[in-house]
């Protein structure tokens, strides 16, 4: 079980908090069409180019970690992590 | 002056405050409301670094700017206003731009992040010292976010936000979002002037348009 929560602009588009992704290990890029199959909008656009490569502007993390960090949409994600997309505030 | 908040977070608490040196950078939509909030809580000395003139477009969420005060420095004004409110708090202008050379004042406990875009974030972040603390806060919307970093012991700000747009601008914002955050910003200021900060590599994400908060450890 793997918990993907949305946050702020992405929230309000998709008009959910969080998601349930029933698997035991599965790559991030694949973990966003799994939860795209569970909302009834569609965000992948949001997220990824047309190339399929990440978008910029949207921060993923996955329990507290940027993917960047890992290995981008390779990153793998086990049951019992946490994925927050989260689109920050950049005004000051 | 300042007995009714003594009242409630004890002497002790408020000498910390009076004996604290703080650095803000940024004096727009979140430095203002924040500046003036720590300097009606008695910290004892406040730096102020913006190099921004004030703009008609500005007045709609920077509370210290007046109409009269289009076109002024802000960096002025905001401590012309500022000073007003009482002789506790010494005011000190910081000269220049925040970047990689920019010097951080050597008696400081902290910086508060009230700035508008990231490469000067990530800038500032760069050039604190061992063990000062960072209170990142940014609005835009309906929704913001405070963090407090602590230098050579969290992550650093550029590796959380890596992936983030710089090109869309300017931001939408507005006074009463401004305000929220602003105001949980100094929240968070002064706890960690009283060595007992919440946010510490932890985000608190606001989110106005459900009054929703959140919180996601970072690492």
């Amino acid at each position: 079980m793997i918990k993907v929560r949305f946050f702020t602009l992405l929230k309000l588009y998709l008009g959910i908090n969080e998601l349930i992704i029933e698997a035991k290990v599965v790559k991030m890029k694949e973990l966003i069409f799994l939860a795209r199959e569970k909302t009834e909008k569609d965000f992948v656009h949001k997220l990824l180019n047309k190339d399929g490569t990440l978008k910029k502007g949207t921060i993923i993390l996955i329990n507290g970690k940027n993917i960047l960090h890992l290995d981008g949409l390779e990153s793998i994600i086990n049951s019992g992590d946490d994925v927050d997309f989260f689109p920050p505030g950049g005004g000051g | 002056m300042f007995d009714r908040q003594i009242a409630y977070w004890g002497m002790e608490k408020q000498k910390l405050l009076e004996n604290s040196s703080i650095l803000v950078a940024g004096i727009g939509g979140l430095g203002c409301l924040l500046s003036e909030i720590l300097v009606r809580a008695g910290v004892g000395r406040i730096y102020l670094c913006d190099d921004g003139e004030i703009d008609e477009s500005d007045l709609n969420r920077q509370f210290l700017y007046y109409k009269e005060d289009v076109g002024e420095k802000k960096i002025n004004i905001a401590i012309k206003r500022l000073a007003k409110i009482h002789s506790t708090t010494e005011i000190v202008s910081v000269n220049g731009k925040i970047d990689h050379d920019f010097i951080i004042p050597e008696d400081i406990l902290g910086v508060v992040d009230c700035l508008d875009n990231y490469e000067s974030r990530f800038a500032l972040w760069d050039r604190l010292e061992s063990g000062m603390f960072l209170v990142h806060s940014g609005v835009e919307r309906f929704f913001g976010q405070v963090l407090t970093l602590i230098k050579e012991k969290s992550p650093m700000l550029s590796d959380i936000f890596l992936n983030l747009d710089e090109n869309t601008r300017p931001i939408p914002i507005s006074a009463d979002s401004a305000a929220v955050i602003s105001s949980i910003a100094s929240v968070e200021v002064i706890k960690n002037i009283f060595r007992n900060p919440a946010l510490v590599n932890t985000f608190l994400i606001i989110d106005l348009s459900d009054f929703t908060f959140n919180k996601i450890q970072v690492c």
